[in-house]
């Protein structure tokens, strides 16, 4: 303490001695400095002694449990005398702790029972340890004399009950403690036996709730706290303890008593991040660990092996060159260590290594110590093999096909990350497993991805012919043979695939495909039979009652009727139009749209498809009816598709356009005015005013509605602003907020990548960003934008459409971005 | 958590255990009542289904489960079947432990 301090120090004092003893004494007590509390009180107590007798014994009191605390028993027993010379020898509920404290439980028993003997009535506190004494005595000798009979029929109750929880006989321990009032000193330990059945009996509730009723600072309460932090912990509840000592508690209220001192030192060290320092302790600590097995050390393994995924690089690559030293040290015999130290590194190489050599070398380093270990395994190495050729035949982010893009563009040789290696790792996996079904199919992919159809079709008549009755097989040859149009071949397979699987949707397309393209080219050769033939089978493998183009029973229906107008039949052809129309009652128009241009495409004389036109005709000059807009919408989407069809669809833009612009000012549903959006931001809509219109439209009804807000901002012209203004960026903010709470999670990506594409044009953007809200978004570029899509799209989202082979931009030079519509696969 | 104890199984268990497992568990924790439970079970099943599963799983997972070894206890005691008190002497013990704090 430097100089001016001390004098500064020394004139407080003086100060403080100056002010008279009955002012500071209380203060000192209410502060918990206790020692001075002791002497101020024992001056006045002098001078008047029943005044401050009180008073100097709740001095005397704290600073007892102070040195009980700090685990000075021979001191706080100094300063017990004193307490109980002050009462006048008699017995003092404070000296139980002290008993307790010596680990001497008959003897605070003892003095329990004395206290209780006494004529003053209890206070709360004292009851409560009165009763903790008389309770973990036990069966200890001496037993307490001078015990009312109800207390000791209480006491034998709590004991009893006890013995019966460690037996697991609950019902038994709470027939037990059911007499004990609320009024009894044991009320306490009734909720602790209580809470404890309904914890062994997995009642977590009723336990919590029986835990919480405890009096805080009890036998009980202590015993019940780690009980009560698991349950709250189970439960979710944040902001469970830290402190090691409670920690080792929760663990062995789990049950994980043996290793409760490890895992809690483990556990602190990791939430510090001293990940390396938690996985020697650890390893250190538990024989089991690392293992392959099951159990608490099963799920450590993992956390400690697979937790360099998480972690930020820095400390990813000190942790990973841990695991390695701590493995590959000099004299390690553990090979579970080893092994699962090398995985983690193969994995950790593939997952950042830019060069393939590493990647390579890791996994057969792996592949070498596994069978080390547990000798040579064909189906690991194969395995292992497998996943390094599926990993270097990943194609770069920018040669992967948009999940957006429906319409052609000439097909790109794609780019491999090492197709080389990719083949040579396929190759070593069939050597080890030439059965390998699964491989031999991604080999067939990579060939067919960089065109190698001679390789193609020799691996599927191999595969064909060695997985006979597998479907995937099957389909993957179904779908080859659709594609060199082997009409025949393919129905052949994909209907032994569909007969293996009925419900498969993907075969169910291919199969309906293969037989309307097979049946089609029998119909135009005017092969009437051998069209016939096929056309019951497409339909057995339909949708009833479905508005699918392609799988719905009622289009396929039209189809054939289609033919038999090819074949000359029309009797037949309107045979199959009734059947059409009963799986479709009373949405005619959008049979006889569809009808009107799918014959004309597949060359149907035109005095067959006229009652079609004529109704068509008919109801664009009819007044509107947004259901019959919505059905033009859809099929002229589909029917865009068609090859050439700008070319048929020609005469239809114009009148379809009207009609629709009429029915947008009508009340529309919201899945009918989506519907309508679609079209309006498609290639078929020849003015983007219908879009705004239409989401106008709708945001009447609900400004808030995010997928509307966003399209309208798509669809509206920017006025030719150079410069992103801080208007459009809040608008993009406010729909992105309204997305994510309406769950339009397609509209909430696209906001994300135009908001990207905003901040990466604006030069005040550093100043201004838009994305200082959301910091999970930043590190996401476009290709993880496009897995984000396809993520979504795997959840049951359908992809944003986009409406040609180049992406259109509005005058202002918005992208112009269709909303979603359904996949489908062409059949025409 | 890792998906053997998810289904209570052993890691030798074959295919026909995994699934009689998974069935019992999948029943004993429908969806409506046990959401995440549930979509915990199906998960550890397609994890281990089949063979081939089994060793894709042991080779190449890259999850951690959990976030901190304590949440690893309390999982695991989450997941537990039976939960067992301390015998008599253990309770008295651990008592006594609290009385001397």
């Amino acid at each position: 303490m430097g100089k001016k301090k001390k004098k500064k120090h020394k004139a407080d004092q003086k100060a403080k001695t100056a002010q008279p003893l009955e002012q500071q004494a209380p203060e000192y007590l209410a502060a918990g400095r206790f020692r001075q509390a002791v002497n101020a009180y024992k001056e006045l107590f002098k001078t008047d002694p029943e005044t401050y007798r009180p008073h100097l014994r709740a001095s005397y009191e704290g600073l007892y449990k102070q040195r009980l605390q700090k685990g000075m028993v021979q001191e706080a027993a100094m300063v017990l005398d004193q307490i109980e010379k002050l009462a006048g020898n008699m017995p003092c509920a404070e000296s139980i702790r002290l008993w307790c404290k010596r680990q001497q439980f008959a003897k605070a028993a003892q003095v329990a029972a004395d206290v209780l003997g006494a004529p003053d009535a209890l206070p709360g506190q004292d009851a409560a340890l009165v009763a903790d004494a008389l309770i973990t005595a036990f069966d200890e000798m001496p037993r307490p004399t001078g015990l009312s009979d109800p207390i000791i029929g209480e006491l034998e109750r709590i004991q009893s009950a006890l013995k019966a929880v460690a037996e697991q006989s609950y019902g038994l321990a709470l027939g037990a403690i059911k007499p004990i009032g609320l009024r009894s000193i044991f009320i306490s330990w009734k909720w602790l036996i209580k809470g404890l059945c309904a914890f062994y009996a997995h009642e977590d509730s009723k336990a919590l709730a029986a835990f919480e009723k405890i009096v805080a600072g009890t036998v009980p309460g202590a015993f019940a706290a780690p009980y009560a932090r698991l349950l709250a912990n189970n439960t979710g509840e944040k902001g469970a303890t830290k402190e090691p000592a409670a920690l080792e508690a929760v663990c062995a209220a789990a049950g994980y008593e043996t290793i409760a001192p490890a895992i809690a030192r483990a556990d602190y060290l990791w939430n510090v991040q001293r990940f390396r320092d938690s996985h020697v302790h650890l390893m250190a600590a538990l024989d089991s660990f690392p293992n392959f097995s099951t159990g608490l050390e099963r799920t450590l393994t993992q956390l400690y092996y697979n937790a360099v995924f998480e972690m930020p690089f820095e400390q990813a690559q000190k942790y990973i060159r841990h695991l390695a030293d701590s493995a590959f040290r000099h004299k390690n015999d553990n090979p579970i260590e080893q092994l699962w130290a090398q995985r983690t590194v193969a994995l950790y190489t593939q997952v950042n290594s830019q060069a393939d050599g590493p990647v390579m070398d890791r996994w057969e380093e792996f592949i070498d110590l596994h069978a080390l270990i547990y000798g040579e395994s064909p189906t690991v190495r194969a395995l292992v093999y497998h996943r390094l050729g599926d990993f270097f035949a990943t194609q770069a982010p920018d040669d992967m096909p948009s999940p957006f893009f429906f319409g052609r563009r000439r097909r790109k040789r794609p780019i491999f990350r090492n197709p080389e290696l990719a083949r040579r790792c396929y190759e070593k996996s069939l050597e080890a497993n030439p059965d390998a079904k699964d491989t031999q199919l991604s080999l067939i992919r990579f060939y067919e991805t960089n065109g190698d159809a001679g390789k193609v079709n020799k691996l599927l008549d191999r595969l064909v012919k060695q997985f006979p009755g597998e479907k995937d097989v099957l389909f993957k040859a179904g779908q080859r043979c659709l594609e060199r149009k082997a009409l025949l071949k393919a129905l052949g397979y994909l209907e032994q695939a569909l007969a293996l699987d009925p419900m498969d949707k993907m075969v169910r397309e291919n199969f309906i495909v293969a037989c309307i393209t097979a049946a089609r080219n029998y119909a135009s050769k005017r092969q009437a039979v051998k069209s016939r033939e096929l056309l019951p089978r497409v339909i057995d493998a339909s949708d009833a009652h479905s508005d699918d183009f392609n799988r719905g029973r009622a289009y396929l229906y039209l189809r054939w009727a289609a033919f038999e107008q090819l074949n000359g039949d029309s009797a037949r052809a309107d045979a199959m139009w009734a059947q059409a129309k009963a799986q479709r009652p009373g949405g005619e128009i959008k049979l006889h749209y569809f009808y009107w241009i799918l014959a004309r495409y597949y060359g149907v004389p035109s005095r067959s498809i006229e009652t079609s036109e004529e109704l068509v005709r008919n109801s664009l000059k009819a007044p509107v009816d947004v259901a019959i807009a919505v059905d033009f919408a859809d099929t002229l989407l589909y029917m865009r598709r068609l090859p050439e069809s700008h070319l048929l669809l020609a005469g239809e833009i114009g009148p379809i356009y009207r009609y629709i612009a009429r029915a947008v000012k009508l009340e529309m549903k919201r899945p009918q005015a989506k519907s309508i959006m679609t079209y309006a931001l498609s290639d078929c809509c020849e003015n983007p005013a219908l879009a705004v219109a239409c989401a106008d439209k709708m945001l009447q009804c609900n400004p808030g509605d995010a997928y509307f807000r966003f399209y309208r901002y798509l669809a509206q012209p920017e006025g030719g602003r150079a410069l992103t203004s801080k208007k459009e960026l809040d608008e993009l903010k406010t729909i992105l907020q309204l997305a994510r709470e309406q769950q339009e999670n397609t509209v909430a990506i696209q906001v994300q990548k135009r908001l990207k594409e905003l901040e990466a044009t604006d030069p005040l953007a550093p100043g201004n960003s838009p994305f200082g809200d959301m910091p999970e978004d930043d590190e996401l570029d476009d290709d993880e934008l496009d897995d984000e899509l396809i993520k979504a799209l795997m959840n049951g989202f359908r992809p944003p459409r986009r409406s040609s082979s180049t992406p259109r931009r509005s005058k202002a030079g918005k992208k112009k971005s269709s909303p979603p519509g359904p996949q489908q696969l062409e059949l025409f | 958590m890792n998906p053997y104890d998810i289904l209570g199984v052993p890691p030798e268990a074959d295919d026909g255990a995994l699934r009689s497992a998974y069935l019992e568990a999948i029943k004993r924790f429908p969806p409506e009542r046990h959401p995440e439970r549930f979509t915990a079970i199906s998960e550890a099943y397609q994890a281990l289904k089949d063979e081939k599963s089994r060793l894709h799983y042991e080779l190449f997972d890259m999850k951690s489960g959990v976030a901190s070894p304590m949440e690893a206890v309390v999982r695991h005691f989450a997941w537990s079947e039976k939960r067992t008190p301390p015998d008599f002497e253990s309770l008295k013990r651990k008592l006594r432990e609290c009385a001397c704090r």
